[in-house]
């Protein structure tokens, strides 16, 4: 790395703006994948987007890395800083600038949190559909590069289905204004092709996004079994039924066992999984899915039900869910988390091999997955502290990526590659298929200046080394899922 | 204009695509000003790839060949009840289409995404844009890529299938999709509701759209003022849901249509034939409800020649156009900054399937250039 003259850099912007100690430098070190770190050259903080793209344009006169980022809640090490690089945190543009209820839109700057989106939207009885599980801290900006999901992706989609509009600056400064405000624009889809970009192309400034009307009713039940491929055989039963639920979640037994120790959220005890299902919409329609639902769920090896009478029930419910990840990992000093998609009728096999992976490698995975779109989360505990943990964790994390990968599903659904699945991208695409991407991020980035190390094989990874929990998840304010 | 050719393979494809100087890839042509081009273009038709490859009721998924009919999709779909919410168009053989390939096929599947329409139901769950999982294509070097995937879910590399949608062939010549599907509602219904003038329609739809009902499709006629309202489930909940429309809006009522209604009502519009027989151009125009106003009031005062449908909650206009209309439509687009695309004209022949104000941005260029190195497809513009 040639030596950088940051002065050069901290004149152009306000004061204040740039900072380069010791201590700035380690607030931004690690994101939510939490066993690799990296000292950035220096973190700018912009008040705007004029400074945004002053920044972006410095590091390309400079040839200067720059890694954006929101909360960095990335679990795929998407945020990471590059070592010589500028981060530029997006957290201070958090306006909301406008909701339009009449058209259903809602226009943000890229570090507004997305829980803030719904709440905004709220009194016009309209939300932000997409609901990864640090939606109260995460950024949509981070929701955009990394294309983020959430349990309800079956029925809704993912980021990219709920961004209309995006204006951007690419890596080389010139700024981009894809889509609009109407939901359909003309022309190609560049919208599209910027969600989940993974920082590659740029900096997303606005961002317009697509509000939905707030689900009137809905209809939580809570399932236990005594082995998972009867948990299995109900979701497929459910799809079989033409139901579409808003979500569809099993657990297994350790993961069960650890939120019921976290939140004592009244799971069936003794199940060796559980099956979240719930129905969502108008309620002339939920009073008819739920007696299909019910039928259906009656049909099943169940040995015990649990509908949830009102929200207080229903949050209890979701808490169990929404908390075991947090929950399984404070069984170990260190976890990974995988999130690699199977077909959804490859499910069971997929979680037979996965459960050998961990009798082989001698670490305990447990189980947590989007059971209606295939999408697992298998975690990974291991302690650091014990010589060569770490690298075997990871090696059955490749395997399991492997198992994805040949099974015909995806190494990510929504966690995107960022520096910990790198390696495993020409796994899933041929070499024209890699080399196509290489000229598209060209096209915005000739220098690969924006997010370098993330995305595509043969970088040089940061140092490892080992951090437990992110810190806010010890505080119990994110989630993985 | 060069001579058409059909491919019947992949590899022919590649090889067209590698030895041509300008080739543009069509299916059955039921979209022809799409592929209207004035310099010297081979044109070829993947309609030969046809069939269904892969279809798991189970995954939600099917991959399909790009000259696959939507009709035979609709069907293998149906038979499982289940179906491609975004209700694409042009499914159905068209008798009054002036080229015999698409009065006896109607659209390909690949036709529909490279053109970038969805229909009415667009509203509920999305576009074609967001039902597509994975795209292979032929890209300008002649390579096969195979982008996306095929599981509903995937966050791994760039997106490359959303790209080609509205891409007009223009980055790549596309061989093969893979979709995802819904279950199908056991039935539709559809309603009407009467508005008083545009600004009315306009306050109706926003009613209509932000409420607690989960419509499936909120269009409007513009020359009627009428409203139409579809909900996708069982005769008593849709009536149920309906007559809660009716008491939430006080001043309007929501009036049922029998299933033979329905289907006059949206046949039309569904073949993009709504506008009579003077008025066989067609014009997709995005737009956001105040534009819709300002369209529709446009409308009113060429109505011998222009009618409007907007769709979509207001979102999508469709305007039926006599041919020597297109200039003027493309004043009022320049004027109100608004882009339209040409799906159908009898008559132009300019090749600017773009109309209105115009993007020119250089990144679609470089993006164009990353697609297609040695520049055997058409330009982005339209001309």
């Amino acid at each position: 790395m040639p030596s950088v003259d940051l002065q050069t850099l901290r004149d152009l912007l306000p004061p204040g703006r740039l900072s380069d100690d010791a201590a700035s430098q380690a607030a931004f070190e690690s994101d939510g994948l939490t066993a690799f770190r990296c000292r950035p050259l220096a973190v700018v903080i912009p008040q705007n987007e004029t400074e945004v793209v002053q920044t972006v344009r410095w590091c390309d006169q400079h040839a200067v890395p720059f890694v954006a980022r929101g909360s960095g809640t990335s679990l795929s090490g998407g945020s990471m800083p590059v070592a010589g690089g500028i981060v530029i945190s997006l957290n201070r543009l958090r306006q909301i600038i406008k909701v339009d209820p009449d058209n259903r839109i809602a226009v943000v700057q890229p570090g507004v949190i997305n829980l803030h989106v719904s709440a905004a939207a709220a009194r016009h009885g309209l939300y932000y559909a997409p609901d990864p599980s640090s939606q109260k801290i995460c950024t949509i900006g981070g929701n955009i590069a990394f294309n983020s999901g959430g349990a309800h992706c079956l029925k809704y989609g993912m980021t990219s289905n709920h961004v209309i509009g995006i204006r951007a600056v690419t890596a080389s400064g010139e700024i981009v204004t894809f889509g609009g405000e109407s939901l359909e624009s003309i022309g190609p889809d560049f919208t599209g092709l910027f969600c989940g970009s993974e920082g590659l192309f740029g900096v997303a400034l606005e961002i317009t996004l697509r509000l939905l009307p707030k689900p009137e009713c809905f209809h939580t039940v809570l399932v236990g079994y005594r082995s998972l491929r009867a948990a299995g055989d109900a979701v497929s039963a459910v799809i079989d039924s033409g139901l579409l639920p808003g979500a569809m979640e099993i657990m297994e037994a350790l993961a069960i066992e650890a939120a019921e120790a976290a939140t004592q959220c009244g799971y069936p005890k003794g199940a060796a999984a559980v099956l979240i299902v719930e129905l969502e919409g108008p309620r002339e329609k939920i009073e008819a899915e739920k007696k299909q639902l019910e039928s259906i769920i009656a049909a099943t090896d169940a040995f015990e039900t649990v509908v949830a009478a009102d929200d207080q029930q229903r949050d209890g419910i979701w808490a169990g869910r929404k908390s075991a990840f947090s929950a399984v990992g404070k069984l170990s000093p260190d976890f990974l988390v995988q999130d690699g998609v199977v077909p959804r009728k490859r499910l069971g096999e997929a979680l037979e091999a996965i459960e050998g992976f961990s009798k082989d490698s001698g670490l305990r995975v447990a189980n947590v997955f989007h059971a209606g779109d295939g999408n697992l989360h298998p975690l990974i505990l291991f302690d650091d502290s014990v010589d060569g943990e770490l690298e075997r964790a990871e090696a059955l994390a490749g395997k399991i990526l492997d198992l994805c990968v040949q099974m015909g599903g995806s190494i990510t659904g929504e966690h995107g590659v960022g520096m910990e699945k790198r390696e495993f991208l020409p796994k899933m695409y041929d070499e024209p298929t890699m080399e196509l991407m290489h000229r598209l991020r060209a096209a915005f980035d000739p220098q690969t200046i924006a997010n370098p190390g993330k995305m595509f094989p043969g970088a040089e990874a940061p140092a490892l080394s080992s951090h437990g929990l992110h810190p806010l998840e010890k505080a119990g304010v994110i989630s993985r899922e | 204009m060069s001579e058409f050719v059909e491919v019947e393979t992949i590899a022919a494809l590649q090889e067209l695509v590698r030895h041509s100087e300008s080739i543009l890839v069509v299916g059955n042509r039921t979209k022809p000003a799409l592929s209207s081009v004035t310099a010297p273009t081979q044109l070829v038709s993947t309609r030969s790839l046809s069939g269904i490859i892969e279809y798991e009721p189970s995954e939600y998924t099917f991959t399909a060949l790009a000259g696959t009919r939507l009709a035979e999709i609709k069907a293998a779909l149906a038979a499982k009840n289940q179906y491609l919410p975004f209700d694409p168009f042009l499914t159905e053989a068209d008798a009054t289409a002036d080229d015999n390939a698409a009065a006896g096929a109607g659209a390909t599947i690949a036709g529909t995404l490279a053109a970038g329409i969805s229909g009415p139901g667009r509203h509920r769950y999305g576009g074609v844009r967001d039902f597509v999982l994975g795209a292979q294509f032929v890209a300008g070097d002649g390579n096969l890529i195979q982008s996306g995937g095929k599981v509903v879910k995937n966050a791994a590399g760039f997106d490359i299938p959303k790209l080609l949608v509205g891409s007009c062939g223009r980055l790549g010549a596309i061989t093969a999709l893979t979709f995802k599907v819904f279950p199908r509602p056991c039935e539709f219904h559809t309603y009407r509701l009467q508005s008083a003038d545009h600004e009315d329609a306009s306050r109706l739809i926003a009613a209509l759209a932000r409420g607690r009902w989960e419509l499936d499709a909120i269009d409007y006629r513009s020359e009627s003022r009428s409203i139409w309202i579809r909900i996708g489930a069982a005769k008593a909940v849709c009536d149920a849901i309906a007559t809660d429309i009716s008491r939430s809006l006080q001043t309007h009522t929501v009036e049922p249509m029998t299933d033979e209604q329905a289907v006059q009502s949206w046949a039309p519009l569904m073949q993009l034939r709504f506008g009579g027989s003077n008025r066989r151009s067609i014009v997709k125009i995005p737009m956001v409800l105040q534009q819709m106003q300002r369209l529709a009031t446009w409308c009113d005062d060429r109505s011998d020649k222009v009618s409007l449908h907007a769709s979509v909650a207001g979102s999508i206009g469709w305007l039926a156009v006599a041919d020597d209309m297109l200039a003027d439509v493309d004043t009022f687009l320049v004027d109100a900054s608004m882009t339209g695309l040409v799906i159908r004209s009898d008559q132009d022949s300019t090749g600017r399937w773009m109309r209105g104000t115009r993007r020119s941005a250089p990144i679609d260029q470089k993006i164009k250039e990353a697609m297609d190195p040695p520049g055997r497809f058409p330009n982005l513009g339209g001309e």
